[in-house]
């Protein structure tokens, strides 16, 4: 019995024995917030690492962790992650990236390889979100914003804690990774800048449409609130109008929920066009007029919703034709033609497609009280 | 004859300042009186044994008489010299007469000893406060004050086979299992000690295998004393110790407090909640902070990763070796605090809490989380007082595990834990028991306490045992 226990605890010892060389002490160890990547004029590649580091300040003696920003040069990824660990006293942890920023010149030339070492690294996360900066890459590393300290922590709060449409759908690793497979490869990501003020902040300021894994096109803002309505993502947040009756003048409704499905319908013909169709929802609350509005008139407040969803037609056609023009299926009109119809075969069906749109929309809130209800 | 056994006891107890004989002359003959002054009654050795003698010297013509004129308590008369000194070693006054084989002896008895007092363990807020004291005859009575139960059985056993120590065995006759009752007299009898000084001796005889969980159960009070003996259970009292042995003793009875049943179910239920917490609080936590911080800062949120990394800046030593040292400081703080006066006891707690802790960080040789964390396992143990050693012997062994190989050494060393608890047992019956014994019980005071009318019912462990 003493020795079948002992030979037990041998076997789980040996079993075990790679696990003993993970310790590692928090304080020896480098994180890093945000990972940048970047390519030169000779297709280097340049990788810049945000590492938090931790030391006791001799000066004050108190503990302290300090923001450091490592570069690495290299002609594949590893060769240039090399040159920077070579500048890194410890190890560099990637479990806390918390954002990858490809520059605007990286993301054209194809961000396939960087995300292959990226996703089978067991040193990273799938947590972290991809954005495409557009900027000097001087002015990252020398970052003094007025909320962090670091751009990972940033970029990580701007999308977690989002307010506006635009930043409240970001795109992280793992998601772009399984929106790999589904139709054509084709997914958004945000552009972030910085702005131009002293505190350089950033902003979320277009999205960089990727068709295999290369930046082929953009959104611009306006493109880019339209193209998340349409995905039926998240979009809490302000919509403004031009009032029809008063032109020069806006009305402000404020997006508590929405919704969107889709379904395609195709006959099978040659000449016929895949029909597209969306359905949108939306449940709104009236947030500011620029002109005096009566929300107790029925009429009113049917014009209302006419002119919201005249908007979002407009913009929702408008940019379907465009990139139904470009050949790029940001709306995975494939996917869905190919779950619908399996077994027939056609390439680009984008190409083909005509938007069938249908908006739904209820307004809520305090302000939507009926007149009966006020008479009582 | 008579003369042969005074002789014997002479020679057998010189050197003994305490020993008295009295010697009278009896119209029957003479009469040796021996007694031992420091743990008899003087005054009722000479109201009721000798002045009834000399007052009726003349009359005293046979021993029917002596033993008439004799008023102190029952007389009781053998030939065994054994029972001679035995009797007079556990406070008889011991009577000779001449020309007679027979030895007679009365109880006269008188220990000095602490009167009842709170007892200092399992403090209480409401309910009883009677604390058992050293004295055997004092204890069965707070014992029967409260069971007055026909079925009570108070059994007596001799201890030690050089010095013999009054032992008994409580229990009530229909409730306690059999088997339970006949392997503790058969272990009781085994013991072979000359001297047996406490009742940690029984203990050890009673106990199975080599744990640092106490698998009998032992109290100093009687009121819950008295519960566990009407639930089916035997306990053990013995001269000399305030501590009552139960028997058997199961692993949750560490997670119960005397206070529990003084005050609303409902409170009593969440403060048992709070002590289960604690448990797994002293004994994981330690090394589930280990295993995470130092293996897998990946399963920990970023701003509590950089926060810790902070702290231990300037930290010259590992993690685990801080947290070791840190636990043996705690370790050493305690005992100073137990061993000393309670007044210097809590200076020492002070100290150690403030300004050590203090300084450990102020100087950098330890950080603020690892003071967090070893206070917080500490303060948890100090819930389950019962099993405070074992618990802190278990914790550092969870620690060493989870520093060596991370969250598999957390779970391994976790499931060694739980393998030793369900491997052990108390006078037969599972240790854990009722937990994860697949067994019907009619047991209602587990987790939680069920109504006083359903948890003083017996819990039927006849059938039950290994």
């Amino acid at each position: 019995m003493k020795a079948k226990k002992f030979f037990i605890i041998i076997i789980v010892s040996l079993l075990l024995v790679g696990c003993t060389s993970s310790y590692q002490d928090v304080d020896k160890v480098m994180f890093l917030t945000s990972l940048m990547i970047d390519v030169d004029e000779e297709d280097n590649i340049l990788l810049y690492m945000e590492i938090f580091h931790t030391y006791r300040d001799k000066h004050q003696n108190a503990e302290t962790g300090v923001r450091l920003v490592f570069d690495g040069k290299g002609k594949t990824f590893l060769e240039a992650k090399q040159d920077l660990n070579e500048k890194a006293v410890f190890e560099i942890n990637g479990t806390k990236n918390m954002a990858i920023a490809f520059t605007e010149k990286a993301a054209k030339k194809g961000i396939n390889e960087y995300l292959n070492i990226l996703v089978n690294d067991q040193n990273t996360l799938l947590k972290p979100y991809l954005i495409v900066y557009r900027g000097g890459t001087k002015e990252v590393i020398n970052l003094e914003t007025n909320r962090d300290d670091f751009l990972g922590i940033y970029i990580q709060n701007l999308f977690q804690e989002g307010v506006t449409i635009e930043t409240k759908n970001g795109k992280q690793l793992y998601q772009y990774m399984n929106q790999r497979a589904f139709g054509e490869n084709v997914d958004v990501i945000p552009i972030v800048n910085i702005e131009d003020d002293p505190k350089m902040n950033f902003e979320v300021d277009a999205g960089a449409v990727f068709k295999d894994d290369k930046m082929v096109s953009e959104l611009t803002n306006c493109e880019l609130r339209t193209y998340n309505i349409m995905r039926g993502k998240s979009a809490e947040g302000i919509i403004s109008v031009e009032d029809i009756d008063n032109k020069g003048n806006y009305m402000a409704f404020r997006v508590i929920s929405n919704d969107a499905k889709f379904s395609i319908e195709y006959d099978n013909k040659p000449e016929s066009a895949v029909n597209y169709k969306v359905n949108l929802y939306f449940e709104l609350v009236f947030g500011e007029t620029q002109s005096d509005v009566n929300l107790l008139d029925e009429n009113v407040k049917n014009k209302l919703i006419s002119m919201f969803k005249e908007k979002v037609t407009k913009d929702c056609n408008n940019l379907f034709e465009r990139f139904k023009k470009e050949k790029i299926d940001i709306f995975e009109v494939q996917e869905e033609f190919m779950r619908e119809y399996p077994n027939i075969k056609i390439d680009n069906v984008i190409e083909i497609s005509k938007l069938d749109l249908n908006i739904d929309v209820k307004f809520t809130g305090s302000s939507m009280t009926n007149k009966s209800n006020l008479d009582n | 004859m008579s003369n042969i056994q005074l002789e014997t006891l002479k020679k057998m107890f010189v050197d003994n300042y305490d020993m008295m004989y009295r010697d009278i002359k009896l119209a029957m003959g003479e009469v040796h009186i021996v007694f031992i002054k420091t743990i008899t009654d003087s005054n009722t050795i000479n109201e009721f044994i000798i002045e009834p003698l000399i007052k009726s010297r003349n009359r005293i013509k046979n021993i029917e008489i002596l033993k008439e004129m004799i008023w102190a308590g029952e007389i009781a008369e053998t030939t065994e010299f054994n029972d001679v000194y035995n009797q007079l070693l556990n406070g008889s006054a011991i009577i000779i007469t001449e020309n007679s084989t027979k030895v007679y002896y009365c109880d006269v008895k008188n220990y000095e000893g602490r009167p009842i007092d709170i007892p200092p363990t399992n403090a209480v807020i409401k309910g009883p406060r009677e604390g058992f004291t050293e004295s055997l005859y004092s204890n069965i009575s707070l014992v029967r004050k409260r069971i007055r139960d026909k079925d009570l059985k108070v059994e007596r056993i001799d201890l030690g086979t050089k010095s013999v120590m009054p032992t008994v065995i409580i229990y009530i006759e229909n409730r306690v299992p059999k088997e339970l009752l006949k392997y503790i007299k058969i272990k009781l009898n085994k013991m072979q000690s000359e001297y047996v000084l406490q009742s940690n001796y029984i203990r050890e005889q009673l106990e199975t295998k080599r744990t640092l969980f106490d698998t009998i159960g032992t109290t100093e009070k009687p009121d819950v004393f008295v519960a566990k003996i009407v639930e089916g259970r035997v306990g053990i009292l013995m001269q000399g110790d305030s501590s009552a042995l139960t028997v058997p003793y199961f692993f949750v009875e560490n997670l119960q407090a005397p206070n529990d049943y003084a005050i609303n179910k409902h409170a009593a239920n969440y403060i048992r909640l709070v002590r289960w917490i604690a448990l797994f609080v002293a004994i994981l936590l330690p090394g589930l902070f280990i295993a995470l911080t130092t293996h897998h800062v990946g399963l920990l949120p970023r701003v509590f990763v950089f926060r810790l990394a902070i702290n231990r800046a300037g930290v010259p030593f590992p993690a685990v070796i801080e947290f070791l040292v840190y636990m043996f400081l705690f370790q050493l703080l305690r005992e100073a605090g137990v061993r000393l006066p309670q007044s210097i006891g809590q200076a020492i707690s002070i100290v150690g809490a403030l300004i050590l802790g203090d300084a450990a960080i102020g100087s950098g040789l330890a950080s603020q989380v690892t003071v967090l964390i070893v206070s917080l396992s500490s303060i948890s143990t100090f819930l389950i007082p019962d099993a405070y050693a074992s618990i802190i012997i278990w914790s550092d062994l969870i620690i060493l595990a989870s520093a060596i190989v991370g969250l598999p050494g957390f779970y391994i060393s976790f499931i060694v834990f739980c393998a030793h608890l369900s491997g052990l047992s108390s006078a037969g019956y599972p240790y854990l028991y009722p937990l994860g014994t697949l067994k019907k019980l009619n047991y209602k005071d587990l987790i939680l306490r069920g109504w006083l009318n359903n948890t003083t019912k017996d819990i039927k462990m006849g059938n039950d045992r290994k």
